[in-house]
């Protein structure tokens, strides 16, 4: 699981804390020209995912015993594999692409669940403090101590894996993250004038909380967004690796890193190029996300 | 009356769980197309006396009547409905304007908030606010970062008034900008006032700003109004020993500055005592030169009326045991006579 | 006559910042004597603070800073001297006392400390010897109980009594010069004038020269004797206090004072403010910054850049009119005075 820095001091994108040497890598290729190309890699994926059928070569569906784990760029019967076959025969290239859209779904529902429940309840948090702040935030703290991991493992061993559950239990590993920042942000609003003049206009309390607060917490809520995509994406791969998650004939890009693992020695490719896929989309959100941070700092 | 304010007491807790009486028994009016400016130093309970006042902070004794309904026995929907009616100016022009927000939104917020007509009716009254207070039209769409604190503070005073308010209270509306900025603001407030059925009450920490735009003026002391009166007569006659240290801290350009340092140095000697720790009697009689153990150090002053009370509104009032025998030595008399002149 | 204790020349100071470069200070040259005390005066972003922090080269916080001419201290440009040699000037030979208290003083440290700190660095005292000396400065500098008090952190001292530190440590090496940024501002009135007073009778006690830095012709008419009104980055006009007073030349100047409050003003009067805005640093200026403001701006005045011209031993006013002005203001009075 890679190691999620969330920065909950409001002024870190000028006065950064100290980064790490990768950190700074990252946001170096964000600020500079780099970034696009990132970005046009995301857009071919949500490509994929938005339409499978015009960027698959073959049927994903459709087995082939006789051309089992092809290496990349080997030629069949029905023409070249570049990224080779699996145990099957089919094509590793066309279930990538077939995998992109449950992939994407799942995490990308999954990030707005967590994200809603983590907003609402962080600027409620911050907003009343009190009893209010303190149980939220325990919950928090609790749900980010307890192991979510194996939490998620037993509620799905339990309930049976399936995509539906799959998008309930997911959300928990990420709201607690928009609930601290949201929080943080919502102390240092609720300072500021213009939310006293809000409540002296008149505003009730939904009002200032949906017309003051929340739109200008919505770029940080963005910038985690982006990047807590990618979290998920790394936590339903973990699942499915596990055999918890999605289960065949449905296909994520974690499933197909679980498939091919144990034929690891003799078809490196059914594990490497899945993942190589995994980690690039996960480094593109990233990159992007420091991107729209740099953006909004530059804006304030 | 538009507003009236009756012993208003305000409690806090300090950090460390002490109770802190921010307001100790106020009473203020403010009367129909009248401003009052409050006037005090850091601590002195001004605001907090205002934001009482408005309900924007819970208040713990006394009474206040804004446009003779109780706000005592308000609450939610209600309250928030009278808002309308006693909007604020903040100090920090940038800070009380939400930075996502255009201008045209900003200003057209209160008429939103209150359902005042529909979206037409609203621009049009937008656009007319904004000519009445100075922006130029090309400003509607721009955010509040884009402006700068002068045209930032008329979008404050826009928003403020477009309710047609009763009475604004605005908190030091120009402590925060540049000599030359601040006279423009200061100049469209009295015609805002001239042109407009509002009152005002005008929070400053010196005398020097609320006197172009008061008709009476209130000087708050750690919590307590220690003098009141019409502005001319405040600055012309202070009784109270603070109300004349601050007449002569009015940093004028001349050659006696320095020695109006040194009176203000002897009326208001040392430093602001904590609200913590409150001197007995009469509060002030740790920085007063006129300070005398009985009665000053054991019994509070009562508020009395001095000179030639003219009916009750026009009252000059002083909390001073001494009031009657202090009088202003030789060097001080400057304060008046220079005043006469004008 | 003798060589004046500082000496600015030609001082141009800019920032390279992501809006473009800043001009924040434009050709500005003065002097003070030893003992002698100059305000300068304007508003903000006019470019005061940024030439009291030149003579100190203080610019932590801005890296891309280009500075041109010469400020001479005693005799040596402090400009072209090694950052270890500034650093004995400041605070030894130079005390600084900044708009804000509280920032400038070390929340965990105790204040006797603070001062004692500075003594011996500068001095070499030992410790018990700085210590007596920080007494007796916190004790000069109005701080009741200085004994006492010198134990404890800056946050349980006021506002004033926090300003009163600062002073104590700015003269705590007895300075030839003392540079005051808004000494007042933050404070209330009455304690404002605590402090100013302090300074003005360190000032005569000591033979400290002083440079007053502030936005108020209040402050200035109590505590200096010339005064340098800067607007936009440049000199405007130079002049001793009286004349500030009786003729003051510069257009900006006249502006300024009618906004001084004085007590002959009528009540409730209207004010003459100054129309329009400041021009922002990074514009280019061909003529003189505060035509676009100036109710008297001639076509050259949008032009061309006005020179310093000199009308007196001590009045110099940058504006294209100066000398008919002055020639019109001769007999004694106050034309800003005139009634609205």
């Amino acid at each position: 699981m890679p190691v999620n820095v969330v920065d909950t001091d409001r002024s870190a994108s000028r006065l950064r804390a100290p980064l790490t040497a990768v950190n700074r890598r990252l946001s170096t290729i964000a600020a500079g020209r780099a970034w696009w190309g990132f970005a046009a890699f995301l857009a071919l994926m949500a490509a994929w995912a938005i339409a499978p059928d015009f960027f698959a070569p073959y049927d994903a569906e459709r087995l082939d015993p006789r051309n089992r784990l092809l290496g990349p760029f080997s030629d069949s019967t029905l023409g070249s594999h570049w990224a080779g076959t699996d145990s099957l025969g089919i094509d590793l290239f066309s279930q990538m692409v077939q995998g992109a859209r449950l992939t994407f779904y799942i995490a990308i529902v999954a990030t707005l669940l967590g994200t809603g429940i983590g907003v609402t309840l962080g600027m409620l948090a911050g907003y009343f403090g009190g009893f209010w702040d303190r149980l939220i935030m325990r919950l928090g703290e609790a749900q980010t101590a307890m192991p979510m991991f194996l939490v998620a493992i037993l509620l799905l061993s339990l309930l049976g894996p399936s995509v539906t559950i799959l998008i309930i239990v997911l959300p928990t590993l990420v709201w607690p993250i928009f609930a601290r920042v949201v929080r943080a942000e919502t102390l240092q609003i609720k300072q500021a004038t213009y939310i006293e003049a809000a409540v002296a206009t008149g505003c009730s309390t939904p009002a200032v909380l949906g017309r003051h607060v929340l739109p200008n917490v919505v770029p940080r809520i963005l910038v985690l967004f982006v990047v807590e995509i990618g979290h998920v994406m790394l936590a339903e791969a973990g699942l499915s690796f596990l055999g918890v998650g999605v289960q065949p004939p449905d296909i994520t890009w974690g499933l197909l890193i679980a498939d091919g693992r144990p034929l690891l020695t003799v078809a490196w490719w059914l594990t490497i190029l899945p993942g190589v896929l995994l980690s690039i989309t996960v480094l593109s959100l990233n990159i992007l996300s420091r991107r729209f941070e740099q953006y909004a700092g530059a804006a304030a | 009356m538009v507003l009236e304010v009756d012993d208003l007491v305000v409690r806090f807790e300090s950090a460390d769980g002490r109770p802190i009486t921010a307001v100790d028994h106020v009473s203020l009016r403010i009367g129909r197309r009248e401003t009052l400016g409050l006037v005090g130093e850091t601590g002195c309970g001004k605001s907090t006396l205002a934001r009482a006042a408005l309900k924007l902070i819970p208040f713990d004794e006394g009474q206040v009547k804004l446009l003779g309904r109780d706000l005592g026995d308000l609450g939610g929907e209600e309250l928030r409905s009278v808002r309308r009616h006693c909007p604020m100016i903040f100090q920090d022009p940038r800070g009380s304007l939400d930075p996502r927000m255009t201008v045209g939104r900003i200003i057209d917020e209160p008429l939103k908030v209150h359902r005042l007509g529909d979206a037409a009716q609203r621009a049009a009254q937008v656009r007319e606010m904004m000519d009445l207070v100075g922006l130029p039209e090309e400003l509607h769409g721009r955010r509040p970062v884009q402006l700068s604190g002068g045209q930032q503070q008329r979008v404050g005073i826009a928003r403020a008034l477009i309710t047609r308010p009763s009475l604004v209270i605005c908190d030091e509306p120009v402590s925060a900008l540049d000599v030359s900025i601040r006279a423009q603001i200061l100049n469209l407030l009295a015609d805002l006032r001239d042109t407009l059925d509002v009152s005002f009450l005008f929070i400053a920490h010196d005398l020097a700003v609320v006197r172009h735009l008061s008709d009476r003026v209130a000087v708050m002391y750690l919590g307590r109004i220690v003098e009141e009166g019409p502005v001319e007569r405040i600055f012309s006659e202070p009784r109270h020993p603070y109300t004349q240290g601050l007449v002569a801290a009015i940093l004028r350009a001349d050659n006696q500055a320095r020695e109006r340092l040194q009176l203000v140095d002897r009326l208001a000697a040392g430093d602001l005592p904590s609200l913590l720790n409150p001197p007995a009697g009469c509060r002030y009689n740790s920085r007063c030169p006129y300070a005398v153990d009985d009665p000053c150090r054991l019994i509070p002053p009562d508020t009395e009326l001095v000179g030639d009370a003219g009916g009750d509104a026009a009252g000059h009032r002083v909390a001073c045991h001494l009031h009657g025998q202090i009088t202003p030595p030789s060097s001080e008399v400057t304060l008046s006579e220079s005043w006469e002149k004008g | 006559m003798s060589t004046p204790l500082l000496e600015v020349r030609d001082l141009c100071v800019s920032f390279a910042t992501r809006d473009g470069v800043v001009r924040a200070v434009d050709g500005l040259s003065f002097s003070v004597d030893a003992g002698e005390a100059l305000g300068i005066v304007g508003e903000s972003g006019s470019g005061k603070t940024v030439s009291s922090l030149s003579i100190l080269r203080l610019f932590g916080l801005f890296d891309d800073v280009t500075l041109s001419g010469e400020i001479l201290f005693e005799g040596r440009d402090l400009l072209r001297i090694s950052e270890a040699e500034l650093s004995r000037i400041r605070g030894g030979k130079i005390g600084m006392v900044f708009q804000d208290p509280l920032t400038s003083l070390n929340p965990v440290m105790p204040v006797g400390e603070q001062v004692a700190e500075s003594i011996r660095f500068h001095t070499g005292a030992t410790r018990p010897q700085a210590r007596k000396r920080a007494i007796e400065l916190l004790d000069r500098v109005g701080i009741p109980d200085a004994a006492k008090r010198c134990d404890e952190l800056p946050h349980s001292f006021s506002g004033g009594m926090r300003q009163r530190v600062m002073v104590a440590i700015a003269i705590a090496c007895e300075p030839k010069l003392l540079i005051a940024d808004e000494p007042s501002t933050a404070l209330d009135v009455t304690v404002q004038a605590q402090i100013l007073l302090l300074l003005d009778e360190l000032r005569r006690e000591l033979g400290i020269a002083l440079i007053m830095i502030t936005h108020d012709f209040g402050v200035v008419a109590a505590t200096v004797d010339r005064v340098l009104v800067m607007y936009a980055a440049q000199p405007m006009e130079y002049c001793t206090i009286e004349h500030l007073f009786d003729r003051a030349n510069h257009p900006y100047t006249e502006g300024l004072l009618r906004l001084v409050p004085r007590l002959d003003h009528r009540m409730g009067g209207r004010l003459r403010p100054i129309e329009g805005q400041p021009p922002a640093l990074t514009e280019e200026i061909s003529g003189c910054p505060f035509a676009p403001r100036c109710g008297l701006a001639e076509e050259r005045c949008h032009n061309d850049r006005p020179p310093l011209v000199r009308l007196g031993p001590h009045h110099e006013s940058a504006c294209w009119l100066a000398t008919e002005r002055a020639a019109r203001l001769t007999t004694p009075g106050r034309p800003w005075e005139t009634p609205s």
